[in-house]
């Protein structure tokens, strides 16, 4: 059977983005946060990858998933996280291609990018943002719960042997692996990022 | 995630760009396709890069990681966090230390100026010290001598008790039973006659309770109650895995009154939980509980439900677990899909 032909100036539709986290989610609604969770894992690739940018790739893969998910109604040959990651696959090698063809040094930029991409390495502003940012931890350690206040402060404390045996009793006052304790540390640490994050943006 | 499945070294080195292109492909696909990898991932490269601020790297690795780690904005920007973060930890632990040590100076200040109200020649830490000692080989003295003069009484009176003999047990005598409480009584009660078939996922096992270990005998005198009929199914849901869809399957005999459920949860933050068992297909809500308390248990605490075997059918479900704030709020903390399957227990 001949397969449609790919649409190449498709656009997400409201109706594909819906089948689209309905894929994500298999048989259960997460009201979103499978593709959340998965167009982070996107990033996070391409930035391992070292691409320029990497939320741009990332909206590329899932768009085409989108598309395929409409010409074909479905896909049953891969689990989603698997189908992704194929498609990121060929979303880079193209990425590599087109750099390849267009990458330029700084010195023949233009004069106005390159401005743009000097002042984003200057360090102008890197004191109002630190200072920014620890306001803004506070402001978000006081969102978490007490316990998970805790847990940051005591996880996150100390250097190298003190380190570790500070995680060892805390695991162990909590009857968990020290393994299992990195894991919860990490997710309340991704918490509270994401709320300095959002902080920070405010203003 | 009880154990750490992966090298902690490999995924550094995946991280710093060290691994060969076959292994890096490896790792890519793992971070989309297992979740306990991608947690070990991002746990690996957050003590990364906490080592790279607080100067704990050295040598090759520290040379990769300014030349390889920090070659994007996003990792770069990861890096400011971390710092931030560590300021600011470091800081919330001098505050606590500094509060630490007033209180504690205010404290001994007061008790000192009590104390050498009374004792004047306290305040001289020389005199101090030296009736500390006395007082210590005071003590040490006063031990030995109790236990020099008290030990042999103590003897004497164990060998007493040992040989006074024991009262011998008639075999004719009948003997009241001792009946074994049934542990998990509040979930585990199944009638014998229905056998649960234990389902293929290990996620979701029903539980066989123990039967009493002695039986009581009846009466000839007293005719024999039947036991009221009781069935019901015991499962045991362990916390949802973080972004994995997977449903737990389990079967219900088609003769079984009530199903018992026990929510393994993942963090215990709340004091009272909620639950509601969801119909999947319309988001219908078919039961809910009161309030319910955690149950402390070896590996993670838990909450008990129970509910009719009748609401359920051949369909999927999902019982929300919503966490209750003192101010009587709730918010939902975690969900357990499940699919039902009824089956005969004839067949």
């Amino acid at each position: 059977m001949q397969k449609p032909e790919l649409k190449k100036n498709w656009q997400t539709t409201p109706e594909a983005f819906r089948n689209l986290l309905k894929w994500l989610d298999g048989e259960v609604d997460s009201d979103g946060q499978e593709y959340l969770e998965m167009r982070n894992k996107l990033v996070l690739y391409f930035d391992r990858k070292n691409c320029l940018s990497p939320d741009d790739l990332a909206d590329e893969t899932l768009h085409r998933v989108a598309r395929r998910l409409e010409e074909e109604g479905k896909i049953e040959s891969e689990t989603p996280g698997r189908y992704c990651y194929i498609t990121a696959r060929f979303v880079f090698m193209e990425y590599l291609r087109s750099t390849e063809k267009t990458s330029v040094s700084l010195d023949e930029m233009p004069k106005y990018l390159q401005e743009k991409y000097l002042k984003s390495n200057t360090q102008t502003n890197e004191k109002e943002l630190k200072e920014k940012r620890l306001e803004c931890l506070e402001h978000c350690t006081k969102k978490l719960k007490p316990d998970q206040q805790k847990m940051i402060l005591e996880y996150y404390f100390g250097e190298e042997k003190i380190k570790i045996d500070n995680r060892r009793k805390m695991a162990k006052k909590l009857g968990i692996t020290v393994n299992a304790l990195s894991i919860r540390a990490c997710r309340i640490r991704e918490k509270l990022e994401f709320c300095v994050g959002n902080c920070v943006k405010e203003d | 995630m009880s154990k750490n499945k992966y090298d902690n070294q490999k995924i550094t080195d995946y991280l710093l760009g060290n691994l060969s292109e076959t292994e890096t492909e490896h790792f890519d696909e793992l971070g989309f396709v297992d979740d306990d990898f991608a947690n070990q991932l991002n746990v690996v490269e957050k003590d990364l890069v906490d080592s790279y601020v607080k100067g704990e790297l050295s040598g090759e690795r520290l040379n990769r990681f300014k030349s390889y780690y920090l070659a994007t904005p996003l990792r770069r920007e990861k890096v400011e966090v971390a710092e931030s973060l560590q300021i600011f930890i470091d800081k919330k632990h001098s505050e606590v230390e500094k509060e630490e040590l007033v209180i504690a100076s205010e404290k001994t200040n007061a008790n000192l100026s009590r104390f050498s109200s009374f004792f004047p020649f306290l305040a001289n830490p020389k005199a101090a010290m030296q009736l500390g000692v006395i007082a210590i080989l005071l003590l040490f003295f006063v031990v030995g001598i109790w236990f020099i003069a008290l030990r042999p009484n103590q003897q004497l009176n164990e060998n007493i008790v040992q040989k006074t003999p024991t009262p011998q047990t008639d075999s004719n005598v009948d003997i009241t039973p001792k009946i074994t409480p049934e542990p998990m009584k509040e979930i585990a009660i199944i009638n014998e006659n229905v056998e649960i078939q234990p389902t293929p996922n290990p996620e979701s096992t029903p539980i066989k309770t123990p039967k009493p270990t002695v039986e009581p005998k009846t009466s000839p005198s007293k005719p024999t109650k039947t036991p009221p009929k009781v069935s019901l199914a015991t499962f045991v849901f362990s916390p949802p895995v973080r972004g994995g869809s997977k449903v737990k399957q389990i079967t219900i005999p088609e003769n079984i009154r009530d199903v018992a459920i026990t929510l393994q949860l993942e963090f215990d933050d709340f004091q009272n939980y909620r639950t509601a068992l969801i119909d999947q297909t319309n988001g219908k809500s078919l039961w809910q509980s009161g309030k319910l308390n955690s149950k402390k248990t070896s590996e993670n605490n838990s909450i008990n439900i129970r509910f009719s075997a009748k609401l359920l059918e051949n369909k999927i479900y999902l019982i929300r677990v919503s966490g209750i704030y003192n101010s009587g709020q709730a918010e939902v903390i975690s969900s357990y899909p499940f699919r039902v399957t009824k089956s005969n227990p004839k067949n």
